[in-house]
C-alpha cells in the first residue's frame, strides 16, 4: 500500500456513498488531509467495477446504497483484500452477521471519528503481499 | 259294849291314832283295809295312795284345838292293793281332864258313790262342753208347758238374746221372726206337738235391726212325762247370702255375658267392616241396647267445636236440642271434668239450673234420665261423649255402667283409629299432591307456567271453584295465574285490592279463612264486590319472603264452605313451593341467558377457546378451534390438540404447561396448523386457571389467537423502526454536511440561518412526502413540484400568475429519488424567487415534463424529462455566475451522482433553462392523466 497509515497521506481511498452531499463533503475533507480519493460512487455496481481498474488501499462505504445493501461491493472488497469501514444509519445489531467484525461507524459520524475508523481498518488488515 | 257291837256290825273299818296322827294305834280293817294290831308309825304309805298323803297331812294340820271331830273323804289303798274311796271320821278321845289321849274313828268305804258321782260329773261335763262348744243353739222345749227347758249358751250368739230371756217366754220368739216367716214357724210348732221332726229356715230380726237367717231342726224326745222336743238352730246367714249372691251373680253373669257378646261382636265387626257413619251408627245402637236406654247419641269434640256423629231413638229433629242439652250439662260442671255425667231425672234438677230442654222437649217425648260417658283417647285426650237417654227417671246399674265404659273404650279407640286413618289418608293424599306438584313445578320453565300449574292442580285437589295467585311484589297487586274457572272480573283491581287488603289486615300470620256471608271481618265496603265476583267463601295464604308479603294464594268457592286448617296449611305449602320454584326458574332462566350469552360469545369471537385440566389435557374446545384445525371435538380432547401444533413447538408447549401456575398463567406463542395439510400459523395462547376457594386450580380456560397478522406487523414495525433510524441518521448526516457547506459559503450568520432554515424546511417537506410515499402511495412528480413551488408561494394552484406547469399528473418517482429531486426543485424554486423569473413581475416560469423511453434502453424502462424554463428577465450573467453556489452544484452534480440523471443547466440572458432527465418507474396507466395542472400560459 502507499501512504502513511497514521496521517493517511497518500492513502488511496474509495468512497461509496449515495448521498451526494455527504460524499462530496467527505471527499473534500479526505483530500484536505492528503488522502487520495480514487473514486466517489453512489452505486455498488460502479464501485465494484472501479475496483478492477484502480488500486485502492481502503474503502469507506455506506451500507445502504441507493436503497439496497452494498453486499456485492463488500464481497468484492473482501475478494480484493481491501479493508473497509462501513458507515450506516443502522445499528450494528441490525446489520447482517458478517459485519460483526467489520469497522462500523454509525451516522451521523464526525469526520475525525471516520478518520480513526479508516486508520483502524488499515491497521487490522495485513499488508497485501 | 255298844261300841264294839257297832263295830262288829259295821261295815266300816275302825282305828285309833295318837294325838298327832303320827302313829296308828290299830286298825280293824273290816275286810277291805289291812288290819293293824300293833301301833304303826309309817301308816301313811300303807293306807294312802301316794297322791293323797300330802292332802291328808294337810287336813290333819288344819285340825283346830277346839275341833273334836275330823272328817275327810279321801282315797285309800285297800287291802287287795286297789284304790278306793273312804270317808274317814274321827273324834278326840279325851281323859277326864279333857286332854286328848287319842283320836278314834272309822273309815267307811264310799268307792261306789264316788264312782257314780264321777260318772255323772263326767257326763254333765261332756254335755256342757258339747253344748258350749257348739256354735249352734241346742235347746229342749217342754211342749206341754210351752217352756224352754234348756238352751245352750250359743243362744245369745245365734238368736241374739240371752238364754234366760228365752226361757222366760217362748211366745216372744214369734215377735222376733221376720213377718214373712212366722207362718212357717207356727206350722213347725204344730208338727212338734204332734211328735214330728221339723226343719225350717226363718229370718230372725235382731235387736240391732239386722236380719239373720236361721235353720232350725227339731226332733221329739220320747222320755219323760212331758211332751218334749230337742232342737238345733244354726245361723245360716252367710250361706244364705252366698246362695242369693250366687243366684244373683248367675243372672248377672248371664246378662253380662250377653252384653259382652254384644260388645265383642261390635268390636270385631266394627273393626273389620265399618267405617265412618255406619261405625258411629253401630256404636250408638249398641250403647242403647247395652244400657237399655230409649235414645243414644255420639258427639265428638274438636278444636272448632262439637259434632253429632250419630244418634238413635230421638224424636225426629230433636237430636240437636238434646246434643245441646248434654253439652250444657257438661259445661255446668267444673271445667275439665271428664267423669261420667249422671242425671237421673232432669225434671228434679234444681230450678236455678234451667235447661234448654224445656223448650226443646216441648211437644215431644220428654226424656228425663241422662247419662253421658266420656270417650277418652289412650293418651287421655277427650274425643267426645256417648250419651244415653231415658223417658223415665233412670239409675243405671253398675254392670251397665261398666259395660258402657267398655263400649266407650272401644268407641274411643275406633274413633281415634278412624280419625287417625282419616288423617293418614288426608296426609298421604296431601303429601302425594305436594310431591307431584313439586315435580311439576320443578319442570316448569317460567314463573307464569309455575303459577298456572300450581293453581290448576290445587283447584282440582281442593275441589273448589277457583284458585288464583296474586303477585304482590309490584306496585299494584296483579292476578297472575288464571284457568278456565277464573272470570275476567277477578283480574280487576276493584276485586283484587279489597281481597288483598282483607288478607293483610286480618291475617298478620300466614293464612285466613272466611265465609263471605258469615265473616264479620270482611268489611262492608269490600263485601259486595267480592260477592259480585262470585266469591262465596275463600281461604288464602299470604306468602312472605323475609316478612314481606310477596304473593297471595287464594282458593275460593261460590258457596260458603268450611275451610279447615289443613286446607290453609296446604295453601301455604303450595304458596311456598310456588315461590321457591319461581325463584329457581328465575335463576335457571338467568343461567340459561347467561349461558346463551356465553355461547354467542364463544361462538362469535375469533379466538379459539378451550378448557383444560391441569397439564394441558383439554376437556373442551370451541367450534372455532375445530374449524381452524379441522379436528373434531373428540380429537382435540386430552392431548389430541397437540397434533395441530407445529412439531417444533410441541416440546416448548408441553414445558410451558408444566410450569403454568395461577401466579404465572400460561402465556405462550406457537404455530398451529390450519385444517388438514394447511400452513402453520403463529398463534398466541393464554390460559387462566379457575381456582377453587382453597386456591387449587380446578380447570384452565384458554384462548388461542391467530397472530400471523400481528407477527407480520411486528416484523414490519421492527423493520420500519430500523429503517426510520437509518433514515434519520442519514438525514442528520446530510443536514450536518449541508450545514458545514453553508457555513463555509455564507458571509454571515444571518445568511447562514436563512438558508439553513430554508434547506431544513425543504428537507422537512420531503420527509412529509416520503411518509406518504412509504404508505405505499408513491409520490408523483407534479405533487412534488407543486409542493416546492407552494412553499415559495409560487404555486399556480394557489393562483400564482407567473408560473405555468405542463405535464402529466401522477408520474410516480422512486422513493429513493424523491429527496434528491425535491432538493433540486427546491434549489430551482428558491433561485427563481430570489434571483430569477419570479423575482420580477414580468418574469415567467414554465415547467414542462413528460415521460419518454430513451433509445437503446431495455423495454419498460421509462424516464422523465423536465424542462425548467425561466423568461422575461434580464440576467446579469457575471453576477449570476459569481453566485454560482451550492444550489446549482447540487443540481448539476447530485442528480447525476445519485440518480444517474442527465442535467443541462443553462443560464441565458433572459433566464435559466434547466433540462433534467431521470429514470422513473414504469407508468401505471390509471395513475397518470395527460392533462396538466392549470395555470396561465
Amino acid at each position: 500500500m502507499t501512504g502513511d497509515i497514521r496521517t493517511l497521506a497518500g492513502v488511496r481511498l474509495l468512497l461509496a456513498e449515495d448521498e451526494f452531499v455527504l460524499a462530496d463533503a467527505w471527499r473534500c475533507a479526505f483530500e484536505a488531509q492528503g488522502v487520495s480519493v480514487v473514486g466517489l460512487y453512489a452505486k455498488a455496481a460502479t464501485a465494484v467495477a472501479a475496483l478492477d481498474v484502480q488500486t485502492v488501499d481502503v474503502a469507506v462505504i455506506d451500507y445502504d446504497l441507493g436503497g439496497t445493501p452494498c453486499l456485492p461491493l463488500i464481497d468484492a472488497l473482501d475478494h480484493h483484500g481491501i479493508p473497509y469501514v462501513v458507515v450506516s444509519g443502522y445499528d450494528t445489531a441490525a446489520l447482517p452477521a458478517r459485519f460483526a467484525g467489520a469497522t462500523h461507524c454509525l451516522k451521523p459520524v464526525r469526520f475525525a471519528d471516520l478518520v480513526k475508523a479508516v486508520q483502524r481498518a488499515l491497521a487490522s488488515r495485513p499488508r497485501r503481499p | 259294849m255298844d261300841l264294839e257291837a257297832m263295830e262288829a256290825l259295821s261295815e266300816s273299818a275302825r282305828f285309833a291314832m295318837n294325838t298327832d296322827w303320827s302313829v296308828l294305834q290299830y286298825m280293824h280293817g273290816a275286810g277291805f283295809l289291812a288290819d293293824a294290831t300293833q301301833p304303826l308309825a309309817g301308816w301313811h304309805a300303807t293306807y294312802l295312795p301316794y297322791g293323797e298323803i300330802a292332802r291328808f297331812k294337810a287336813a290333819i294340820r288344819e285340825i283346830d284345838a277346839g275341833v273334836d271331830v275330823f272328817s275327810l273323804e279321801h282315797r285309800v289303798l285297800r287291802r287287795d292293793g286297789s284304790e278306793g274311796w273312804v270317808i274317814t271320821r274321827a273324834v278326840r278321845s279325851m281323859d277326864a281332864d279333857g286332854v286328848t289321849q287319842a283320836w278314834v274313828g272309822g273309815c267307811t268305804d264310799i268307792s261306789d258313790r264316788k264312782q257314780a258321782e264321777q260318772a255323772l260329773r263326767d257326763s254333765e261335763e261332756r254335755f256342757r262342753t258339747l253344748t258350749e262348744a257348739l256354735e249352734d243353739v241346742f235347746y229342749i222345749l217342754d211342749l206341754d208347758e210351752a217352756r224352754m227347758e234348756y238352751v245352750s249358751p250359743a243362744c245369745e250368739h245365734v238368736w241374739g238374746r240371752p238364754a234366760e230371756l228365752l226361757k222366760e217366754s217362748a211366745e216372744d220368739f214369734l215377735q222376733w221372726l221376720h213377718p214373712g216367716d212366722r207362718a212357717a214357724w207356727k206350722e213347725a210348732g204344730r208338727n212338734q206337738r204332734r211328735g214330728l221332726a221339723t226343719a225350717i229356715e226363718y229370718r230372725l230380726l235382731l235387736p240391732d235391726g239386722t236380719c239373720r237367717w236361721i235353720a232350725d231342726r227339731s226332733f221329739p224326745i220320747p222320755t219323760g212325762t212331758h211332751h218334749r222336743c230337742g232342737g238345733v238352730a244354726t245361723d245360716i246367714t252367710h250361706r244364705k247370702e252366698a246362695e242369693l249372691a250366687l243366684r244373683a251373680s248367675r243372672k248377672e253373669l248371664a246378662l253380662e255375658a250377653d252384653a259382652l257378646r254384644l260388645l265383642q261382636r261390635l268390636s270385631t265387626e266394627l273393626i273389620r267392616d265399618s267405617r265412618g257413619s255406619s261405625l258411629y251408627e253401630r256404636l250408638v245402637q249398641t250403647a242403647r241396647v247395652l244400657i237399655r236406654a230409649d235414645a243414644a247419641m255420639l258427639q265428638t269434640v274438636h278444636e272448632d267445636g262439637w259434632q253429632v256423629l250419630a244418634h238413635t231413638g230421638f224424636p225426629v229433629g230433636m237430636e240437636e236440642a238434646w246434643a245441646r242439652q248434654v253439652r250444657t250439662e257438661l259445661a255446668r260442671r267444673k271445667r275439665g271434668t271428664r267423669s261420667r255425667l249422671v242425671v237421673e231425672d232432669v225434671a228434679k234438677r234444681s230450678p236455678e239450673a234451667p235447661t234448654e230442654l224445656d223448650d226443646a222437649a216441648e211437644g215431644s217425648v220428654f226424656l228425663r234420665g241422662v247419662l253421658a260417658a266420656p270417650l277418652l283417647s289412650r293418651s287421655g285426650r277427650l274425643l267426645g261423649w256417648i250419651s244415653t237417654h231415658w223417658r223415665q227417671p233412670h239409675a243405671a246399674l253398675d254392670r251397665e255402667l261398666r259395660q258402657l265404659d267398655i263400649l266407650c273404650r272401644q268407641a274411643a279407640d275406633l274413633i281415634e283409629r278412624e280419625s287417625h286413618e282419616a288423617r293418614l289418608t288426608r296426609y298421604v293424599g296431601r303429601t302425594a299432591f305436594l310431591l307431584e306438584l313439586t315435580d311439576v313445578l320443578g319442570r316448569a320453565q317460567d314463573e307464569g307456567e309455575i303459577e298456572h300449574a300450581a293453581c290448576r292442580r290445587l283447584r282440582n285437589h281442593l275441589h273448589c271453584d277457583r284458585v288464583f295467585y296474586i303477585d304482590m311484589r309490584g306496585e299494584q297487586p296483579t292476578l297472575r295465574a288464571s284457568h278456565p274457572g277464573l272470570d275476567a272480573d277477578m283480574a280487576r283491581p276493584e276485586f283484587i285490592i279489597p281481597l288483598v287488603e282483607h288478607m293483610l289486615d286480618h291475617c298478620p300470620e300466614e293464612a285466613s279463612v272466611a265465609n263471605m256471608t258469615a265473616d264479620p271481618d270482611i268489611g262492608m265496603a269490600a263485601r259486595p264486590r267480592l260477592c259480585l265476583a262470585g266469591l262465596g267463601s275463600f281461604a288464602g295464604a299470604v306468602i312472605r319472603r323475609q316478612r314481606r308479603p310477596v304473593g297471595l294464594l287464594v282458593a275460593c268457592d261460590r258457596e260458603p264452605r268450611t275451610w279447615n286448617n289443613e286446607d290453609v296449611l296446604l295453601l301455604r305449602e303450595v304458596g311456598a313451593r310456588v315461590m321457591e320454584s319461581s325463584a329457581r326458574a328465575g335463576a335457571r332462566r338467568a343461567v340459561r341467558e347467561s349461558e346463551e350469552r356465553l355461547r354467542v360469545l364463544t361462538e362469535g369471537i375469533p379466538q379459539l377457546l378451550w378448557r383444560s385440566s391441569a397439564g394441558g389435557a383439554w376437556t373442551w374446545s370451541s367450534g372455532q378451534w375445530q374449524k381452524w384445525t379441522g379436528q373434531s371435538l373428540s380429537q382435540s380432547l386430552g392431548e389430541g390438540w397437540l397434533a395441530a401444533v407445529h412439531p417444533q413447538d410441541r416440546d416448548r408447549v408441553r414445558e410451558a404447561w408444566t410450569q403454568a401456575t395461577a401466579e404465572a398463567p400460561l402465556d405462550i406463542e406457537f404455530r398451529v396448523r390450519r385444517a388438514e395439510g394447511g400452513p402453520h400459523v403463529w398463534h398466541h395462547t393464554r390460559a387462566l386457571p379457575l381456582c377453587s376457594e382453597s386456591g387449587s386450580a380446578l380447570e384452565w380456560l384458554g384462548t388461542t389467537t391467530d397472530i400471523k397478522e400481528l407477527k407480520h406487523l411486528q416484523q414490519r414495525q421492527a423493520l420500519m423502526v430500523t429503517e426510520l433510524e437509518h433514515r434519520t441518521r442519514n438525514l442528520l448526516s446530510v443536514v450536518m454536511s449541508v450545514a458545514d457547506r453553508m457555513a463555509a459559503a455564507s458571509p454571515d450568520l444571518q445568511t447562514f440561518s436563512e438558508r439553513f432554515r430554508e434547506q431544513v424546511s425543504a428537507l422537512a417537506r420531503v420527509q412529509g412526502l416520503m411518509g406518504a410515499c412509504r404508505l405505499g402511495q408513491g409520490i408523483a412528480f407534479d405533487e412534488l413540484l407543486d409542493s416546492e413551488l407552494a412553499a415559495m408561494g409560487a404555486s399556480p394552484s394557489t393562483g400564482h400568475p407567473q408560473v405555468k406547469l405542463s405535464g402529466p399528473r401522477g408520474v410516480k418517482l422512486e422513493a429513493t429519488t424523491v429527496q434528491t429531486v425535491a432538493f433540486a426543485l427546491h434549489e430551482l424554486a428558491t433561485n427563481a424567487v430570489k434571483h430569477g423569473a419570479l423575482s420580477r413581475p414580468q418574469g415567467r416560469l414554465c415547467v414542462t415534463w413528460r415521460r419518454f423511453v430513451p433509445t437503446g434502453q431495455p423495454d419498460g424502462e421509462t424516464w422523465l424529462r423536465v424542462h425548467w424554463q425561466e423568461r422575461g428577465i434580464e440576467v446579469d450573467l457575471a453576477q449570476a455566475n459569481a453566485r454560482r453556489g451550492y444550489g446549482r452544484e447540487l443540481i448539476e452534480h447530485a442528480l447525476p451522482y445519485q440518480l444517474d440523471a442527465h442535467v443541462r443547466y443553462r443560464l441565458g440572458a433572459n433566464g435559466l433553462s434547466c433540462h433534467i432527465e431521470l429514470p422513473v418507474p414504469a407508468a401505471v396507466a390509471a395513475d397518470e392523466r395527460a392533462t396538466a395542472p392549470g395555470g396561465p400560459a
